[in-house]
């Protein structure tokens, strides 16, 4: 069990630094494309890990760490809501398609690979 | 080069909360509840801690950018969602599927909406 923390432990602290660099370089105005394009790559990701059944501690470390830390969901909610609330509908729901459908695809071509 | 080391600490402990979140709380059925709980507390707890601070709260904003950026960030997962999904799929439960990506989507803005109007309360 201590191996199984130490292990999401350290790919949590690489996925969240990882996320916090994209993030400010690429959340424009226009939609945060940070966001989007590290939840895209951390499902592809995951999907990719876990479909090569590698031993469980390595996949404690890059799925569920590194790119269990590397994706968000509280940050994409609140950027959805707030884009809703500003009355921006058409882009509150063109980016919730956007990032549902990427994250699902990638994961199952990353899966398939 | 400091915000970078609290941001990879937060980020270690948040994913850890979530393994232990997931292994401690043994659900039994399809619908991925752990993921669900995790990414619906995450949030509630972002919202509310960016609109305190966009109101003047009293943390410092290196305090609030290290809990929701590293820990409430790393702490919620969309690549969970997004595999949990898939997973489901390939296993032929569809509607299990479709109920987890739209209760995962309508409880993360309603989870979103609370949060913010219960900052404004607070106030």
């Amino acid at each position: 069990m201590i191996w199984h923390i130490v292990a999401v432990g350290f790919g949590g602290f690489l996925g969240a630094i990882l996320r916090f660099e994209v993030s400010n370089r690429l959340n424009g105005s226009v939609l945060p494309f940070g966001t989007l394009l590290v939840n895209s790559i951390g499902s592809f990701f995951i999907g990719w890990i876990v479909g090569m059944e590698l031993p469980l501690q390595w996949t404690l470390f890059w799925a569920t760490g590194v790119a269990g830390a590397l994706t968000t969901y509280s940050t994409l909610m609140k950027e959805i809501w707030t884009y809703w609330n500003e009355g921006r509908i058409g882009r509150s729901a063109a980016y919730t398609v956007l990032t549902f459908g990427l994250g699902v695809g990638l994961a199952y071509i990353g899966f398939s690979l | 080069m400091r915000v970078r080391l609290y941001i990879g600490i937060a980020g270690a402990i948040g994913a850890v909360t979530r393994l232990l979140v997931g292994q401690l709380w043994i659900v039994n059925g399809a619908f991925p509840v752990a993921t669900f709980a995790v990414n619906m507390i995450g949030t509630l707890l972002l919202c509310i801690i960016v609109e305190r601070a966009r109101l003047g709260g009293h943390l410092s904003p290196l305090a609030v950018t290290v809990i929701t950026v590293g820990f409430l960030g790393a702490f919620t997962t969309f690549s969970a969602v997004s595999l949990e999904t898939i997973q489901l799929l390939k296993d032929g439960l569809m509607v299990i599927a479709g109920a987890y990506v739209f209760c995962s989507l309508f409880g993360g803005l309603t989870m979103a909406a609370f949060g913010f109007s219960l900052a404004r309360k607070v106030s």
